[in-house]
């Protein structure tokens, strides 16, 4: 599967559930529609923390790098590499 | 002489029309563009059948359009309302038919829902969007912004309403609060004043707009001729993005709930930000753990720090400038005193003022004081204490519900809630709306939802329930029931199965029961 593939999974079988909403488009904003909370964003970062065994700071936490499946991929790909 | 809001504009537009009024994503509105606008909304909701003292719904998420709206609203003479953009399609239908909106500002996100309520609502004209199904009329803002430039006049007074603020009811419906031009403003001069703003700050706009600390950003900024920087909504999950903004925005003045500092204490990477453009930080909506406190100012020593406190009702109206809070202080950090122009008395269950230091309900009578709730007539009957004096005056109180009592140095400490109606990231949540909706549920028998101190000193909602006789559920489904019935922040973090809740003496779900022993079962 590739990274892609696994965080769209995991985010559709965690958060949209709770939402009513029927599908997220790698593109679509994950945060205005309501899909997920504070807590959600924490559960998230734990998840590709222990996924792909990558420590992400605090201050990378940010809306730029959440903002979209595509950003999320974007930046764990980045944390892979570097 | 300014005595409607939108002459704080008008006003602004003269004397610094360059100057950033609000700011968003980088853009600046600047006092001219933002009266010229406003106007220009203005007068298209005049030519749709907008006319003085019609309520007119906001229903967008933040952005520059959102004080476009407010001002334009209200430059029409009309009241605005801000509606939730998350909340569920019963409760906007229900916000619509209550208020008798005809006419909603919205975006293109937000086309589907709305033609879906377009039916059951007297909703028949939408602005800021190109076309919505089932609605008479829409009005793209390209089309808005082609008005010529005139000055729109609604002959509004002060005393016209302003705005109706939408929150829970202990029914679950919702009740609108009703604000004057008047109100509101007592409110911008006040709070301008107390926290000294001058057209050098820079304030943050942290809450959403259905949510009454906006007042201060919307209202006593402009007033003071500062400039609000609008924090998009996503910013709320991301304390490393709010910390970021606060730095590349130098803001000035921040005013938020205790939840959005603490996170940024915790979460926010704080020492790596420069933050010495702040000079003063308000929270209010929900106490502030002490030790949190200690570590802000640390962190932050040129910030004067207060607690601000104040039901919608009345706006803010009470203050406390702290001290430096030591890491070992445990105590309450108490609301402080009633400002100008406001005057409060503490009274026992029969009304009676109690004797300085005792505990009791805080009446309030002030200036930034609502009218009442919108088409509720039993709830104004109730919300109210009216003192009559000889030659027929009679003074209004408003009873805020909280318990309190005063500190020998005078300062007001805040006890808890009359009722079960608790806050919780400075959301109002009914506990008993929730639990009315679960026991909606037809597999539900009993439900009981109460507050949980986590071990980590934050407060949850758990809802526990009991299943009727041979039904079953699963969790998940209990959470898709509670999804369309309240509101998003409402829904209970834990849901829990018991086979017998403990009782009273009378039979009755032993609710304080729940909270000390859930609360002690989420320790382990």
């Amino acid at each position: 599967m590739t990274n892609l593939e696994s965080i769209s999974e995991y985010i559709t079988a965690t958060f949209l559930i709770d939402n009513g909403q029927d599908s997220i488009e790698p593109d679509d904003n994950l945060l205005l529609s309501g899909l997920i909370d504070s807590l959600g964003v924490m559960q998230l970062v734990a998840h590709l923390q222990a996924e792909n065994g990558i420590k992400i700071e605090p201050r990378e936490v940010t809306l730029k790098n959440f903002k979209t499946i595509n950003s999320i991929v974007g930046f764990v790909e980045t944390k892979i590499s570097g | 002489m300014i005595y409607t809001i939108p002459q704080i504009i008008e006003h602004n537009a003269i004397t610094a029309p360059d100057k950033p009024a609000f700011r968003f994503d980088e853009t600046d509105l600047s006092n001219k563009a933002l009266w010229l606008k406003m106007n220009q909304l203005a007068q298209t909701l005049a030519e749709h059948g907008v006319k003085r003292g019609d309520r007119v719904g906001i229903y967008i998420h933040k952005s520059i359009k959102t004080p476009i709206s407010i001002y334009g609203i209200l430059q029409a003479g009309a009241v605005f309302v801000p509606l939730d953009p998350l909340m569920p399609q019963d409760r906007l239908a229900s916000i619509l038919n209550d208020c008798g909106i005809q006419h909603v500002i919205s975006e293109k996100s937000k086309a589907k829902m709305l033609a879906k309520v377009a039916e059951s609502t007297p909703l028949r004209c939408v602005i800021g969007v190109e076309s919505v199904d089932s609605v008479e009329a829409a009005v793209s803002w390209n089309t808005v912004f082609e008005q010529p430039e005139t000055v729109y006049k609604s002959g509004a007074v002060s005393q016209d309403l302003a705005y109706i603020m939408y929150t829970s009811g202990s029914t679950g419906e919702p009740k609108g609060l009703m604000h004057t031009h008047a109100s509101g403003l007592a409110y911008a001069r006040i709070s301008s004043d107390v926290y000294g703003l001058t057209a050098d700050d820079r304030l943050s706009n942290f809450p959403p707009i259905h949510f009454d600390q906006m007042t201060f950003d919307y209202f006593s900024g402009p007033l003071a001729g500062a400039t609000t920087v609008i924090i998009p909504e996503e910013y709320m999950k991301f304390p490393a993005s709010l910390s970021e903004l606060i730095e590349d925005e130098k803001l000035t003045v921040w005013y938020s709930v205790p939840f959005a500092l603490i996170q940024m204490l915790l979460h926010g990477a704080l020492e790596e930000r420069d933050c010495s453009s702040l000079r003063w930080v308000i929270y209010g909506g929900e106490p502030f753990p002490p030790k949190h406190m200690h570590g802000l100012q640390e962190l932050w020593p040129q910030v004067t720090f207060s607690n601000s406190y104040g039901p919608a009702e009345t706006n803010q109206v009470n203050v406390y400038h702290l001290p430096k809070i030591s890491a070992d202080h445990t105590e309450q950090i108490p609301i402080g005193r009633l400002w100008h122009d406001t005057e409060g008395i503490v009274v026992d269950d029969d009304d009676q003022p109690v004797d300085a230091g005792q505990e009791g309900e805080l009446l309030i009578r002030t200036s930034t004081m609502m009218q009442g709730y919108w088409n509720r007539p039993a709830l104004n009957a109730k919300a109210f204490y009216f003192k009559t004096h000889s030659g027929g005056l009679v003074e209004r109180y408003y009873r805020t519900g909280d318990t309190v009592k005063e500190l020998p140095d005078g300062n007001l400490l805040f006890l808890g809630r009359k009722d079960r109606q608790i806050k919780l990231r400075g959301y109002r949540i009914e506990l008993d709306e929730i639990e009315a909706a679960l026991v909606e549920h037809p597999s539900i028998a009993e439900a009981a939802t109460y507050p949980v101190l986590q071990p980590s000193n934050e407060k949850i909602i758990e809802a526990g329930f009991i299943l009727k006789a041979n039904a079953t559920i699963e969790i998940i489904d209990l959470r898709k029931h509670l999804i369309d019935r309240v509101p998003k922040y409402a829904i209970p973090e834990s849901i829990v199965q018991f086979e017998e809740f403990p009782r009273t003496g009378s039979g009755k779900i032993n609710r304080k029961e729940l909270e000390k022993s859930r609360s002690e079962a989420h320790r382990v």
